[in-house]
């Protein structure tokens, strides 16, 4: 059985506009594989239905040999195996801590009900223990600190954003989604969300980054697979890709020497 | 980066202090059972009887208080911690009302059973109306609100069990009540116990997983659904769980204030539960109940401006809800952030 993200042949029509069209790719755990394409590509899409948001219409998605197309988001991730991130530097209004734990929660077994009705500190320690000890692994495998029990809307972008990964990785992913992870940050904080996907990627995590920074994507990614009009015009490491005349006409002027 | 740089040199101080008023703010809901500050609210409640001994009216007001209380901490799971915005409960608290009190007189059911069944129904009644929790936003909210009119139609419809225009009369007390005697504060302990139970309740369950999971679908559906969250089943069970708390809260309502008509049940009750619980704390079980009592005693207060007391209690709402967005529970702290700015200012200027 395949390890990893198998796309096979997947497509995508939005009223007759083709935003996907017979994608193929895979992504092997503890490989980094860059997304690129200009606006409209059909980056956002691509990540969409991978995670379940966008249903596909026609191909197949498999993770570690399982179909997981098919799914409505919350059945993926609740089984572990794709969690994305978003582009919102937004975090749940809570403490840094309960934002991480949040993502771990598929590993908690007590019901709405059970936490309603009987919600006494010795009932909920057990699932909380092991809520907490995920949100450790989770920020321990990012290179972070602990996230600490104060809310943190005022905390700069970059932690944040690494707050984010951090909470889709307490889900405990093989495959993990990153939207754009370094957009809007400065170089500081681009390099450290880089030094956690490096991070996460010697782990054995399989990570997918769409990207727009291409220097982003020359530092950190094993692959990339280049992305317009919805279909893949060009796929390999970095080298290869940029080498590749379909690059060039994609990014035809602008980005020609990006390596 | 340099603009938001310079936005941060302006906003630092607030920032600051915020930082100080939230860290308070989590300290205090991480406490124990009773933190010092809940005596405050623990005391009166408890010394409720004596204080009120003299005063009939006012004493049955403080049991009415408590069933509203019930209400608006139910309606706390939902639309503070889901964020739906459900406006129609007093056609649960309603039903829950007259299902106890009709079985109670016209079939001489037991309390203890008729307030199951009422409890059943008012469950089977928000599960039928479950495809209304699809909605978002407004158009939730008038929705729901439907609820209330369409509530109030089937009271009139159905008069021969339900009274219609004349009400409902004649409802048997709680169990173990006597009109005099220690035996007369049952509906007063009963209620207010169970108050007591549901506050702390919440808030232990703020701090569970099934509480964040409110939260978070609450915040963003999307980034909820993403680490696995079932939005859907989440607020369904959380709808129904609210429901039933809603549906004893009516029968309780019933057998104290004993007498029934749909009047108490419209469209203003509806709003003003949704009051109850925004001034005082959306997402703060002590502040749905500070809520309550502020809508109960307030307006009281005002009785001696006469006529212009509707006048002074709405901007005093009008005051609350501008300065202190997070309900009353907040304003300790508000006070505390406004004063600790002032302080920072006079030290830049000295």
């Amino acid at each position: 059985m395949a390890e990893g993200l198998e796309v096979r042949n997947i497509s995508k029509r939005f009223q007759g506009v083709r935003a996907l069209h017979a994608v193929t790719f895979e992504v092997q755990p503890g490989e980094v594989l860059g997304i690129i394409g200009p606006n409209g590509a059909g980056k956002s899409t691509l990540l969409g239905a991978l995670t379940g948001f966008v249903p596909i219409d026609a191909g197949e998605i498999l993770c570690d040999g399982e179909r997981i197309d098919g799914r409505g988001p919350a059945a993926i991730a609740a089984a572990g195996y794709v969690v994305r991130t978003f582009q919102t530097t937004r975090v749940l209004d809570l403490s840094g801590r309960d934002n991480v734990k949040v993502g771990a929660h598929r590993f908690g077994w007590r019901s709405m009900l059970a936490s309603l009705v009987a919600p006494t500190r010795r009932n909920e320690r057990r699932e909380e223990e092991v809520l907490g000890a995920r949100a450790r692994v989770a920020w321990e495998a990012l290179g972070m600190s602990d996230p600490g029990t104060e809310r943190l809307d005022d905390a700069d972008a970059g932690t944040l954003r690494l707050l984010q990964i951090c909470r889709a990785m307490a889900a405990g992913p093989r495959i993990l989604l990153l939207d754009e992870p370094t957009a809007g940050l400065d170089r500081a904080a681009a390099r450290s969300v880089c030094a956690a996907v490096r991070s996460l990627r010697d782990q054995g995590v399989g990570v997918v980054l769409v990207e727009h920074d291409l220097g982003i994507v020359r530092q950190v990614c094993d692959r990339v697979a280049v992305l317009s009009a919805g279909e893949i015009v060009a796929i390999g490491s970095p080298a290869e890709v940029a080498a590749d005349p379909a690059t060039s006409a994609v990014y035809a002027g602008e980005e020609a020497a990006w390596i | 980066m340099a603009i938001s740089a310079s936005v941060g040199d302006l906003t630092t101080t607030t920032v600051e202090e915020s930082t100080v008023e939230r860290s308070r703010r989590r300290r205090g809901t991480n406490q124990r059972l009773l933190s010092p500050r809940d005596l405050l609210f623990a005391v009166p409640i408890a010394l409720g009887p004596w204080l009120l001994s003299g005063d009939t009216g006012r004493y049955t007001t403080a049991v009415t208080a408590g069933c509203y209380a019930l209400v608006v901490l139910s309606m706390q799971w939902v639309v503070g911690f889901a964020g739906m915005l459900v406006l129609g409960y007093p056609a649960l608290f309603g039903t829950g009302a007259y299902v106890s009190a009709i079985l109670t007189t016209r079939y001489d059911w037991p309390f203890a059973a008729a307030a199951a069944a009422a409890v059943v129904t008012v469950i089977a009644l928000a599960a039928v109306l479950t495809p209304t929790l699809r909605l978002h936003g407004v158009y939730l909210a008038l929705a729901t609100l439907a609820f209330v009119f369409i509530f109030g139609e089937a009271v009139l419809f159905w008069s021969t069990y339900t009274g219609g225009v004349a009400g409902l009369v004649g409802i048997p007390s709680l169990p173990f009540t006597k009109p005099s005697g220690f035996r007369r504060h049952v509906p007063y302990s009963a209620v207010w116990t169970l108050v007591v139970v549901v506050v702390v309740v919440t808030r232990r369950f703020k701090a569970t997983r099934a509480g964040r999971s409110l939260f978070a679908l609450n915040e963003d559906e999307d980034i909820a659904a993403s680490v696995g969250i079932d939005a859907a089943r989440a607020r369904l069970q959380i709808w129904l769980a609210s429901a039933a708390l809603s549906g004893l809260a009516g029968t309780l309502y019933a057998h104290h204030i004993r007498y029934l008509s749909a009047g108490q049940f419209d469209v203003a009750t509806s709003l003003e539960l949704i009051a109850m619980l925004i001034v005082g704390g959306i997402v703060s079980p002590i502040g749905a109940v500070l809520g309550v009592a502020y809508f109960v005693m307030v307006p009281e207060l005002f009785r001696s401006v006469g006529e212009y007391r509707a006048f002074f209690f709405g901007t005093s709402l009008l005051v609350i809800v501008t300065l202190a967005p997070g309900g009353l529970v907040t304003v300790p702290d508000r006070i505390r952030s406004v004063a600790a700015s002032i302080r920072t200012r006079q030290g830049s200027r000295g």
